[in-house]
């Protein structure tokens, strides 16, 4: 299933870029995070536990830098395995300068497979939806964090 | 992978008791079937939908494939194997024969049980309460017919 | 749902022939339900043997993917783990299962397990052994296993370009195709008054299900060779005809052993592959091993009946209203490995003409491979896809042109006096009377009044529809028609076998060849036995289930394609014949008299008219078999007969694609009323007639049995019964909980009513029935087309399956699916 959205970011764009490529604060983005493996500065791994069933999902998900352009654009490859279900998703950023602030277009395709993916998408896109927006929120918040010390941040 | 753990539970099946360590995840059902030998019961799904392997656990109707073994600890337990007497066939069995409501007989065995309970809760239901009374039994065979004809002249 | 289930108290027919006595034709107690309803059958996951292993697949979450790795070491760490196996052992150690397509079919692999790619979600890539159910499963998932996704096919029509193409050995998705071409379609077209087109047909993917999983329990003697397979495998023959030259052993090597079995409908006839991948285990672990199927296995990985779309139909029609035959493009969707099929490619031309005298058929068959699971002969096979065209086509063309749908099948229906009818492709149909059959259910289903109904629908707001479905149930293949498709095959014709014995107490002992999971054979034998040997079905001992080791089997034995009745019965027959015969000869000898003096009767041989001359049957089974002393030296009987039915066939015509294709037609005949809520599409079956002719009906009720249980599967197909696949290739019906099937709430008022037309060609009079030909699905969607409307305008409904959502659609844009038929009328 694809996945679309904007988010608007008061913040410049190389605070926003910054955050975004960097491993330990996307980390921090993401629900559910209980742990998390930096391979290279193009690969890092997350264990997560997503709401789904009785005591939710357990997934480990590796993640790959697999395009960019610096401080505009930047494509992820991630591939996950649970229990009775697989993901795999490519997403890609866009950023844009909007005054002060920044524009950030992104999109995603999701794909899901295994026991889970029989629900079907009437099931799954809610929850999807739910943890994209997750995402939306932490990352603001990881981006007014890192704007706050941006003036003192020596190229984190 | 973490060591599973066990219990001794006491059950009784048709009037004899047993006392075994079970699996804690270990269905109801297959603790039936496998561990005590009682394979009247049957298994037709994964989900809880076809009611194979219905019994009754302290005069509940129940799925046993819906209730851990270590659930019924302590329960009084009646499966099919528990309705004849010195192999007389109950007059609901007899009824099923009669009636042609059996045909692979792999749903038998739950059907008794459910039309069992039914008759025990409502001695003259009609044709709607019968078809009731077993809609938590799926036939293949039959379309049915036969099966609510049989209850119906084995309740008067 | 109404309250009343009707079966007419006195049954609608029916030729009142001459006073029968005898056990033929009677309701006789079921040899079966002592154990069944006691819980004492014994189905295959009811047996145990000593430290058994349990079975759990590795299965593709993809579904079409190169696989790129596996690795079991990790379950093999699991304590109580006893072994795995993989692809690449299979493909070491097995050759690839025989396929009975030409090329590129013929080039398709296919292994016990999934070689070098996956091809549908749950096909199986590795199994796990170990010591209890629960943990197989645990170690099936420390399996791990590395894909490669690839593109996904999902279409039948996409198959065709073969742009994503399955199997790379045969480089096409195409498993085979074929024109069929008889009589004259051009010069058809030509004579018509009217044209009737319709552009796109499409009969949905669902199955029967039954309600045991498959499985089996496989041990191997190390010493012998030997494996011996429990399991629920309903057509043994060919199983070992397709296992034993893949394992590279004689066929004698596989012993198949079923006592009971939870239904079959065709969907336990293709498994070979996991068959295999157990008697490697039990051979490379040295211990039994025990798969059991669970249920979203069944619906993903095993099997599907054939989904089949209909393109470009074409019926000539005259003013009149007579049909003179129609053409068609037919796409056969069979999944990812075609296994039984492409038999599906030619099962179908065994009712080419439907119930109709259509003597211009033209059909240009493919059958393609595509990333859902694999499909199996399913009840009904191939006819009910092809039964359901004929009757769409109609009902639409009566519809279309303002003709009654009564009249019209009538006007076209093969007649009483025309029987044996020969089709245009050289099936014979035997016997029957298909206005007759028409007359009971419209009778049953209260036709006379069924305008008065529309109106009191109407004035509560609903649509009131009624449908018709006629279908034919032709039982007991001629396997040569596998000749029209590929040549090179050399099956033709069919068998079965019997054995009956008197032994020693005079106990009669028969045993069959057949696999009955659910049919009553051992009653049905009973009957037959006793009837010719003079003594009751109670003193005819009928071994339950099969086992190789009977030598009681030929080629095809099994339980398949509404033969039974035919094959099994006739090789009973055969077998008892020549056991009475043996009798009257012993006990000729013993009283010193003619053999034709001697008659069987109450469970003696005796002299006719001296019934004081009697030996019981335990005298004669004692006298050959432990005090024979004495006996003439030429007398030459056992009392131990085996016997092979073979039904009178041909080879067909390979050129003509011409030959009989199967020895009897039973008829089922179906009418359905539905009422339909024009808001929300929900709809209900308010009423419903079910007419069979079987011809001699050897068990009434359980004739009416399966006439039930067809309907119920049908009716479930018409209604919510349908397997769809998302854009990845998973299935969102892959167990019950999503794939609805009728509940006792779900099943209309039915009434049934019988006609007994004898069949000339067999044993009995009897014709083979069970699969039904779908004739519940033809009647639904025909009851739909008229609630929602007719006479050239309102929507045409144009597949087998139409749940509420579908109709819906249908109400909302009837201009739809208009578009898809167009009428020429010159």
């Amino acid at each position: 299933m694809k996945v679309t959205g904007e988010r608007a970011f008061q913040a410049p764009r190389a605070t926003v870029w910054e955050v975004l490529n960097d491993p330990s604060r996307l980390a921090k983005t993401m629900p559910g995070v209980e742990s998390f493996d930096i391979h290279d500065d193009k690969r890092w791994s997350a264990h997560v536990k997503i709401p789904l069933g009785l005591g939710g999902l357990r997934m480990s998900i590796d993640f790959e830098k697999t395009d960019e352009r610096e401080p505009e654009f930047a494509k992820l490859h991630a591939k996950g395995n649970g229990v009775g279900a697989i993901m795999n998703m490519d997403t890609s950023f866009n950023l844009s300068e909007a005054g002060d602030g920044t524009n950030m277009q992104w999109e995603a395709d999701v794909h899901i497979l295994g026991p889970v993916a029989s629900m079907g998408q009437r099931v799954l896109q809610p929850i999807v939806s739910q943890q994209v927006s997750h995402v939306l929120a932490a990352l603001d918040a990881q981006v007014r964090e890192a704007s706050a010390a941006g003036a003192s941040s020596e190229g984190v | 992978m973490d060591v599973v753990s066990s219990k001794t539970i006491t059950v009784e099946v048709n009037g004899a008791r047993y006392e075994r360590e079970v699996d804690a995840r270990r269905l109801l059902i297959h603790f039936l079937r496998d561990d005590l030998d009682l394979t009247g019961s049957h298994i037709g799904c994964d989900t809880g939908n076809c009611g194979a392997c219905s019994v009754l656990v302290d005069g509940t109707l129940v799925k046993s494939c819906m209730l851990l073994g270590i659930q019924a600890d302590g329960a009084k337990i009646e499966t099919v194997e528990g309705l004849a007497q010195d192999g007389r066939l109950t007059a609901l069995q007899q009824s099923f024969s009669d009636h042609h409501a059996l045909q692979c007989g792999y749903c038998t065995p739950g059907m008794l049980m459910s039309a069992t309970a039914l008759l025990r809760a409502n001695p003259h239901p009609s044709e709607l309460e019968i078809r009731h009374g077993i809609q938590g039994n799926i036939c293949r065979c039959t379309g049915y017919v036969n099966i609510v004809e049989a209850i119906r002249a084995a309740a008067e | 749902m109404t309250e009343t289930t009707v079966s007419p108290e006195r049954p609608l027919v029916v030729e009142e022939g001459e006073e029968q006595r005898g056990f033929i034709g009677q309701s006789v107690p079921r040899k079966e339900d002592k154990r069944l309803v006691q819980g004492e059958g014994v189905f295959f996951d009811d047996v145990k043997r000593h430290e058994m292993g349990f079975v759990h697949f590795a299965r593709s979450p993809y579904a079409h993917a190169r696989i790129k790795s596996v690795d079991v070491s990790k379950a093999l760490e699991l304590d109580g783990v006893y072994g795995t196996l993989t692809g690449d052992e299979v493909a070491i150690l097995t050759d690839p299962f025989f396929e009975l397509s030409t090329p590129p079919g013929a080039n398709i692999k296919d292994y016990a397990l999934a070689v070098g790619k996956v091809r549908h979600v749950g096909d199986p890539v590795a199994a796990v052994v170990a010591r209890t159910r629960e943990l197989a499963r645990d170690a099936a998932e420390l399996v791990e296993v590395d894909y490669e996704p690839l593109p996904v096919l999902l279409d039948g029509e996409e198959a065709l370009k073969d742009e994503v193409v399955l199997h790379d050995d045969a480089a096409s998705n195409t498993v085979w195709s074929g024109i069929f071409d008889w009589g004259d379609f051009d010069a058809a077209l030509a004579e018509a008054d009217h044209v009737v087109r319709i552009e796109r047909l499409h009969f949905d993917r669902f199955s029967s299900t039954p309600l045991e999983c498959s499985g089996c329990l496989v041990e191997y003697n190390r010493g012998t060779g030997q494996w011996t397979i429990h399991g629920t495998h309903q057509m043994p023959g060919v199983g070992a005809i397709w296992m034993a030259p893949a394992l590279r052993v004689g066929i004698d090597k596989l012993r198949f052993v079923s006592q009971d079995i939870g239904g079959g409908f065709g969907n336990k006839i293709t498994l070979h592959p996991q068959f295999t991948a157990c008697c490697l285990l039990a051979r490379k672990l040295n211990r039994p091993v025990q798969w059991t199927e669970w249920r979203t296995d069944q619906h993903t990985a095993n099997t599907h009946g054939n989904e089949r779309t209909f393109l470009d139909v074409t019926v000539p029609v005259k003013a009149d209203g007579t049909m003179l035959g129609f053409s068609v493009r037919a796409i056969d969707d069979c999944g990812a490995f075609p296994r039984y099929e492409p038999l599906g490619c030619i099962i179908w031309a065994q009712v080419t003409p439907g119930c109709y005298r259509w003597r211009n058929v033209r059909v240009d068959f493919t059958q393609v491979c595509t990333n859902k699971s694999p499909v199996a002969p399913n009840r009904g096979y191939s006819r009910m896809q092809h039964l359901w065209l004929t009757e769409r086509i109609v009902d639409i063309v009566a519809n279309e042109l303002g003709l009654d749908p009564v009249e019209v099948r009538k006007r076209n229906y093969v007649k009483q006096d025309e029987f044996p009818y020969e089709t245009p492709n050289g099936c014979v149909y035997d016997s029957g009377d298909y206005a007759r059959c028409l007359d009971i259910a419209l009778e049953l289903i209260g036709y006379e009044t069924i305008e008065d109904r529309r109106r009191e629908a109407e004035s509560r707001g609903k649509l009131l529809g009624i449908g018709i479905g006629s279908t034919l149930d032709s039982g007991t293949n001629n396997f040569g028609q596998s000749m029209i498709l590929n040549p090179e095959l050399q099956f033709s014709g069919n068998n079965e076998v019997a054995t009956v014995k008197l032994d020693i107490f005079g106990e009669i002992v028969v045993t069959l060849g057949t696999v009955p999971q659910g049919q009553s054979h051992e009653t049905t034998t009973a009957q037959v036995v006793a009837d010719i040997l003079g003594c009751s079905p109670d003193d005819v001992n009928v071994r339950a289930g099969h086992d190789t080791y009977w030598n009681s089997h030929a080629g095809f034995s099994g339980t398949y394609a509404s033969q039974f009745a035919v094959t099994g019965l006739g090789a009973v027959k055969g077998a008892a014949d020549k056991l009475a015969g043996e009798m009257k000869l012993l006990a000729s000898a013993v009283f010193g008299c003619s053999p034709d003096d001697i008659e069987l009767a109450e469970g003696h041989a005796r002299i006719k008219g001296n019934p004081e001359a009697a030996l019981p049957f335990m005298a004669l089974g004692a006298i050959l078999n432990a005090n024979n002393a004495g006996l003439p030296p030429d007398l030459d009987i056992s009392l131990n007969v085996r016997y092979v039915y073979r039904p009178p066939f041909e080879k067909p015509d390979l050129e003509r694609k011409f030959g009989n294709l199967t020895l009897t037609y039973a008829t089922q005949i179906h009418a359905c009323v539905v009422e339909v809520d024009p808001e929300t599409g929900v709809y209900e079956i308010v009423d419903y007639a079910a007419v069979d002719d079987c011809g001699k009906r050897i068990h009434p009720q359980i004739v009416e049995g399966q006439v039930h249980g067809a309907t119920a599967h049908a009716l479930g197909a018409a209604t919510h019964e349908i397997f769809t696949y998302d854009e990845e290739g998973n299935l969102l019906t892959p167990n019950f909980y999503d794939y609805h099937v009728p509940h006792a709430l779900d099943m209309p008022p039915m009434r049934t009513g019988y006609v007994e037309s004898e069949s000339p060609f067999t044993p009995l009079g009897a014709k083979g029935m069970g699969e039904g030909g779908g004739a519940g699905i033809h009647a639904m969607c025909a009851a739909l087309q008229n609630a929602l409307g007719r006479r050239g305008e309102g929507p045409i409904v144009s597949r087998s399956c139409n749940p509420y959502h579908r109709v819906w659609e249908l109400l909302q844009n009837p201009s739809e699916s208009r578009k898809l038929v167009t009428v020429e009328s010159r």
